[in-house]
């Protein structure tokens, strides 16, 4: 409420409570006035100016004259670009399935250790107490000529030379999966609990190995949280590029780096606009893809 | 005789030092209709798994023997048996054909086979496998959901079929129809129905024989009407209908009744009691739809008679529940039929003197409960 | 994990200038926003005014612009400073407030564009910022800077020659030097067999995997320029094609490209040799001894930033009398042991033991000044690009 206004604030509160409990949708409405309320004013309201300045000229010293062209989006499909944005994409690609290779089988032994669920969950979710530029650095500590592991191989005499790993699409891979993996693990995790056992008995009583009880009950019905995590890895692994310039050595170039660099060094703002709106096609497709693959799976018409 | 389909030898399952069940022991022949009747807690939903193959009998727990084998370490796959669950568990992302075909696929049933199987299965629990085979579960009623569940289950011919609670979810009316449904299959196909419920009233309908389970041990197995008509201990008396309960000390027996000494040291007549104590403290148990309440100078012959008055009569429509404070202390409800001025001409009413009584076939001297 | 209250403290940290757009990006990036998304903030920031700071208690009116030298009032009783990180000694600001009765704040930011676009803004709330050479020549396109009233600023003759009346402030009409510093090459002197004295190491596939070039189109294409004895402003398509193939031909033997965070490399010595600036080298220097500085004889860039009062400031008097201090040799000397990069105030220097020597008339032939490639800057953009994905 609004502040201490006495009888008068509780008059208004009581008068707002008569109105709208005539109006049952208003409440839920005013609930959800925050949240839409930021979203409209943060994000599509930035968005329309993207979009129309994706359109514009640009100017020399940054921002966008005014104007009508379509030359940006035109531009982006010169093989320079396209090589980038389908580097990024094989990337993203890339760390979804070790991610999900990886985290699959975590979710599912966290979601049947009963009351370690919640010590183990909590680990998962430890990293992002740290930020993530700060964990990439810590793998740069890893990784390094010098660094942890390769000293720890020599001082084992296991190799003479250190292993070059840092700088390397290898060292890419596994920061993006070192830095998604949670977010595949937490849908998964969610989907595998809500996974009722009495469905795994049936299909045992019913004849299923536990090869079978898995390939045929558990993982379609996880199949929501695989999709959302993949869509959750996916998504922001098609947009980093912190990680291929810290660990790979800023020697590739990611859609997120070209974005980066339209907007701050080469002052093209225009161009940065549909390069961010083309990710965005590749990022609506993925989705649609996902959901349309879900869609045709699903039992009848529910 | 055939050996039993199913038969436990002395089996005991402890659960992190809590004794689920403690050393059973019971037979299940060919085509009956067995249920394990109790509250939660009893022990009877682990029996169903003990004999489900989700759960292994402790170490030196006894033997679960299907169709004459040791089956104590086999998985539930190997024992020849299908099972309804309590909540259906229906594959929600199959339809119901297939959730019907998943055992015989498992199986390596030929495809045509299924096919036919899977429609007569749907048949056979009274689906129309056009109408409803390609529907998920989610678009069934819970009637449907159970037919399905049922479908599934007997679609692999099973020597015996186990149902958890199966009818716990459905409304009053379905649940009436499903059970002589159940019956009627179980005579049908001929194979062996293992039913656990709560409801002693499902029980009786459709069983042919009643383990009634209390703090992990059975506390009687019988038909029926034995279990109704002469429950052995306090527990079976009170969970298996109702019971009017008499304190007394045991006194002796008089031909095949025993005799229990009230309070007051008149004398009551009961069945049973073999093998107590003289003096020993025991419980008389009587159905309340074999108390009579007569005038107190209006005593039949044979009959033991308690003086009481009535306290309240209870109006149930075609039955009335007249309660009535004994003389010498507690409490006896007598249930009589309404049936009008004519032919009932005492009009019981609070406050009224008159006598409980009962016929000494009708009245039961428990045994203890055990520990 | 709320998404949004964090994204809305990423918002506010660019907008307090405590993140630059590439941290910002990091964040944005560890929140999963999109690419789509971080731009549609980014620019959410851009074009947000940042709320007004607090109005000063003097003058408020700023006098109309004149061609002679205006005059200023009295000084005011504050003024906000914005300024690279870690670019001011410990005790420049607490001295100066003492003796002048002047709240000073100090907000930071680590890229030229951020400040630009804050400024852009025309209400940053600003009275000194602190552009690069090239920053300068964008603020003066887009009107954003006052000029300085000299006779304010009797200490301005402290500046040494080389760096008075630069390419990009001929007239000294705007900028008060504030630090320099040269693009050149660091190395370790232990694992090299000798000094290097051209870009051409970077091409020499004998020390392939430990080397560094800075990850900076301006650095980078810069020293392929003057490798070829070019402008490093050069937007020739011939000139640029050389660099680029040039830039080629070294990349297969760089490690990584990478700007400042090398030196922990160096010191570590997983890398022999990389182009950095010679301040960044110097405070390498002191955690490892046997790391050294070169000029390639081609030539590298020397860097001037200046401190210029941006159009719109409320304290402008407060402002002389900070860069007159500034100008002071001892106050100078301080902030560039701090530093570790060289003072445009030969007093300053010449007061500093360990000071950076200025470069000779010899040295000053090979070095250039970076300045603004205006429409040439896609071009570069382009050829970066290039290179990156080559």
């Amino acid at each position: 409420m609004s502040g201490g206004g006495g009888s008068g604030g509780g008059g208004l509160r009581l008068a707002w409570l008569r109105w709208s409990a005539r109006r049952p949708g208003v409440r839920a409405w005013s609930l959800m006035a925050p949240g839409t309320g930021w979203l409209l004013v943060f994000f599509l309201i930035p968005l329309g100016f993207m979009l129309a300045y994706s359109f514009m000229k640009k100017g020399v010293y940054g921002g966008v004259e005014p104007g009508f062209t379509l030359e940006h989006y035109l531009r982006f499909f010169d093989p320079l670009y396209l090589t980038i944005l389908l580097r990024t994409v094989v990337y993203a690609l890339g760390c979804t399935f070790f991610s999900l290779v990886m985290g699959y089988p975590v979710a599912y032994v966290i979601s049947r250790s009963g009351a370690w669920k919640n010590l183990l969950m909590f680990l998962v979710i430890l990293p992002f107490w740290t930020s993530f530029l700060v964990r990439t650095f810590a793998m740069i500590f890893l990784m390094r000529d010098t660094g942890l592991i390769n000293t720890a191989l020599i001082a084992m005499h296991l190799v003479q030379e250190p292993i070059e790993m840092l700088n390397t699409p290898f060292a890419v891979m596994t920061g993006l999966v070192y830095g998604f993996l949670p977010f595949m693990i937490l849908p998964i995790y969610s989907s595998l609990e809500k996974l009722d056992p009495s469905l795994l008995e049936a299909a045992e009583v019913l004849g299923a190995r536990p090869f079978a009880r898995f390939t045929k009950v558990v993982l379609p019905l996880s199949m929501p949280g695989v999709v959302a995590g993949s869509l959750l890895v996916f998504i922001p692994a098609l947009g980093s590029f912190l990680t291929s310039d810290l660990l790979g050595g800023a020697k590739e170039m990611m859609v997120g780096n070209l974005v980066q660099n339209q907007f701050i060094a080469a002052r093209n703002w225009p161009f940065g606009s549909a390069a961010s709106f083309v990710v965005m096609g590749v990022v609506l497709l993925a989705v649609f893809g996902f959901l349309k693959s879900r869609d045709d799976s699903a039992p009848g018409g529910l | 005789m055939a050996a039993p389909v199913v038969e436990f030898r002395n089996v005991s399952k402890t659960f992190a030092g809590h004794k689920a069940v403690r050393g059973i022991s019971f037979h299940i022949d060919k085509g009956e209709f067995f249920s394990i009747l109790g509250p939660s807690g009893c022990g009877k939903t682990t029996t169903l798994r003990l004999l489900a193959g989700f759960e292994e009998p402790d170490e030196d727990g006894g033997e679960v023997r299907i169709l004459d084998e040791v089956v104590n370490h086999r998985r539930p796959y190997e024992r020849k048996l299908a099972m309804v669950f309590q909540n259906y568990a229906l594959f929600p992302h199959l339809t119901v054909e297939k959730n019907v075909a998943f055992g015989l696929e498992q199986r390596g049933t030929p495809k045509g086979e299924i096919v036919t199987r899977v429609r007569n299965a749907l048949e056979n629990v009274r689906l129309d496998p056009v109408k409803f085979g390609g529907r998920p579960p989610a678009a069934l009623s819970g009637g449907q959901r159970q037919r399905v569940a049922l479908a599934r289950a007997l679609v692999l011919e099973p020597s015996i079929l186990l149902l958890d609670e199966p009818l716990g979810a459905l409304d009053l009316k379905l649940r009436k129809e499903m059970q002589l449904e159940l019956k009627s299959l179980n005579r049908r196909l001929g194979i062996t129905f293992v039913y656990v419920t709560h409801d002693q009233e499902e029980a009786l309908t459709m069983s042919d024989r009643i383990a009634v389970m209390d703090n992990a041990l059975i506390a009687q197995l019988g038909a029926p009407a034995e279990i109704y008509e002469h429950p052995r201990t306090a527990f079976v008396a009170r969970f298996i209908g109702e019971s009017n309960f008499l304190e007394g000390a045991y006194a002796g027996r008089e031909g095949t009744w025993a005799l229990v000494r009230r309070a007051d040291g008149s004398l009551v007549r009961g069945r049973g009691g073999d093998g107590r104590a003289e003096g020993a403290a025991v419980k008389i148990a009587v159905r309340p739809e074999r108390v009579e309440l007569v005038q107190p100078d209006a005593v039949p012959e044979g009959f033991d008679a308690l003086p009481a008055t009535v306290r309240q009569v209870v109006y149930r429509g075609e039955m009335l529940h007249v309660r009535v404070t004994l003389r010498e202390g507690g409490e006896m409800v007598a249930a009589m039929r309404n049936e009008g001025q004519i032919r009932n001409p005492v009009r019981w009413q609070e406050g009224v003197a008159c006598m409980a009584v009962f016929a000494p076939d009708d009245a039961r001297v428990l045994e203890e409960d055990p520990a | 994990m709320s998404q949004e209250s964090d994204a809305k403290n990423l918002i506010d940290a660019v907008r307090a200038g405590r993140l630059d757009r590439r941290e910002f990006m990091m964040s944005a990036l560890g929140l999963g926003l999109t690419v789509g998304t971080m731009g549609a903030v980014l620019q959410a920031c851009s074009s947000d005014p940042k709320p007004a700071e607090p109005k000063p208690a003097g003058d408020p009116s700023t006098p109309a612009p004149a061609p002679a030298e205006k005059e200023l009032g009295p000084i005011e009783g504050e003024l906000h400073i914005y300024l690279w990180s870690d670019y001011i000694a410990e005790d420049t600001v607490p001295n100066f407030e003492k003796e002048f009765n002047c709240k000073v704040t100090v907000d930071t930011y680590e890229s030229n564009e951020e400040m630009i676009a804050k400024v852009q803004t025309g209400a940053s709330g600003y009275d000194l910022v602190c552009p690069s050479g090239y920053a300068v020549t964008v603020l003066k396109h887009l009107d954003l800077m006052e000029k300085l009233s000299k006779k304010y600023l009797p200490n301005y003759g402290n500046i040494a020659p080389i760096f008075d009346k630069t390419v990009f402030d001929p007239e000294n009409a705007f900028t008060v030097p504030w630090q320099w510093g040269i693009t050149g090459i660091a190395y370790r002197k232990d694992k090299l067999p000798a000094p290097p004295d051209s870009w051409a190491l970077f091409q020499d596939p004998a020390h392939k995997g430990k080397l560094t070039m800075m990850d900076d189109m301006r650095d980078n294409i810069g020293a392929w320029l003057k490798f070829r004895g070019k402008s490093l402003n050069s937007v020739k398509p011939e000139d640029l094609a050389a660099a680029k193939a040039d830039a080629l031909l070294a990349k297969p033997n760089l490690k990584s490209y990478i700007s400042a965070p090398v030196k922990a490399q160096l010191i570590a010595g997983d890398v022999f040799a990389a182009q950095l600036w010679n301040g960044d080298t110097m405070q390498a220097k002191v955690e490892n001894a046997n790391i050294e500085f070169a000029i390639p004889k081609e030539g590298g860039a020397i860097w001037c930033d200046s401190m210029v009062i941006p159009k719109g400031a409320k304290n402008v008097r407060a402002a002389h009398e900070f860069l007159n201090y500034v100008l002071r040799p001892e106050v100078g000397a301080a902030i560039s042991t701090f530093t570790g990069y060289g003072s445009p105030n030969a007093k300053a220097t010449a007061s500093m033991p360990n000071a950076v020597a200025y470069p000779s008339a010899e040295q000053m032939k090979l070095l250039e000044y970076q300045e603004d490639l205006g429409e040439g800057t896609s071009a570069w953009d382009q050829l970066w690009t290039e290179i990156k994905s080559g």
